[in-house]
């Protein structure tokens, strides 16, 4: 099950079939293992990446048909829960610069508070 | 509501504060919050169908739009899409793992939850993006938009939707390809 790295431009043979899961896949319909092979030739082929992201965008336009609000208890909850968590730098790194890197070192002012 | 052609400048702007957020710009985070929530919340509550389900789906993944901002790429499609996508995922999720409590008893999935397009129909009433969907969902073949929506709306895998209209499995694969595709081309989503 454990694919091998892809590697840009390298085939498999059930390319084919693969490809024929892109719809399922833009949609959340497939199974993990399934899925997991649409990725991995999604990470080879440009022109499956593609497709898969035109038919993810497609399928999005779906759920943003459904806009609804959310009620204003989410909104509180969520402004509330950004304050103490950490958002991931462009490095892919955990710590974003406007943070401490520790939660409070000693003797230090706490932060925005 | 919002004035006709308001949407588009909407759009460029979930884009903008999400960049921003992305830079560090806190401030820039509660309009990103009031511009992409409605269309999180939406798609949760579309394939959750409980306001409770909906609500929480919405927060964790507002939440994760704060953390991972940096990871968007505008490259690759749009904020509302990036958001809407994620929302989805998480629902269908949770949708899954509910489902497999209660092992998974078809009949009472059908008994308990309305017919998917029904739904589409009464929650998107009022909105112009739901037209333009309801109006493109209309040109895919009687097939195709079924497979297409149970999967979508109800958070089917294409293994149950092919079970549910009892029909071989790389038919309904193909249906609902060959049925996104035509709702791309539809929709004027860049291919």
């Amino acid at each position: 099950m454990t694919a091998p790295t892809p590697r840009p431009g390298e085939r498999r043979p059930d390319d084919a079939a693969t490809r024929e899961l892109l719809g399922a896949w833009a949609l959340d319909a497939l199974d993990e293992a399934e899925r997991a092979r649409v990725d991995d030739l999604i990470a080879r082929d440009p022109d499956a990446a593609r497709e898969a992201r035109s038919l993810l965008e497609t399928a999005a336009v779906l759920g943003e048909a459904m806009a609804v609000a959310a009620p204003d208890a989410v909104r509180l909850a969520v402004l509330a829960e950004v304050e103490h968590t950490r958002r991931e730098d462009r490095a892919a790194g955990e710590v974003p610069e406007s943070e401490p890197v520790h939660p409070a070192a000693p003797g230090a002012p706490a932060p925005g508070t | 509501m919002s004035s006709p052609g308001s949407r588009p400048a909407a759009r460029v702007t979930a884009d903008e504060a999400l960049a921003r957020v992305a830079d560090g710009d806190r401030d820039a985070f509660p309009a990103l919050y009031d511009m992409l929530s409605p269309a999180v919340h939406g798609t949760a509550l579309a394939v959750l169908r409980d306001p409770d389900h909906a609500a929480e789906v919405t927060q964790e993944v507002m939440v994760e739009i704060w953390r991972t901002a940096s990871r968007w790429d505008a490259r690759r499609g749009s904020a509302r899409a990036w958001a809407t996508t994620m929302a989805h995922r998480r629902a269908v999720d949770r949708v899954r793992s509910v489902q497999a409590q209660r092992t998974r008893d078809q009949a009472v999935l059908d008994g308990d939850r309305p017919r998917a397009f029904d739904v589409v129909a009464e929650q998107a009433e009022s909105n112009l993006e739901a037209e333009r969907v309801r109006h493109c969902l209309g040109g895919l073949t009687d097939t195709q938009r079924e497979a297409v929506v149970l999967a979508y709306y109800d958070g089917r895998t294409y293994r149950e939707v092919a079970e549910s209209l009892e029909a071989p499995l790389p038919t309904v694969k193909s249906r609902i390809r060959d049925g996104l595709t035509r709702l791309r081309d539809c929709l004027g989503v860049a291919a």
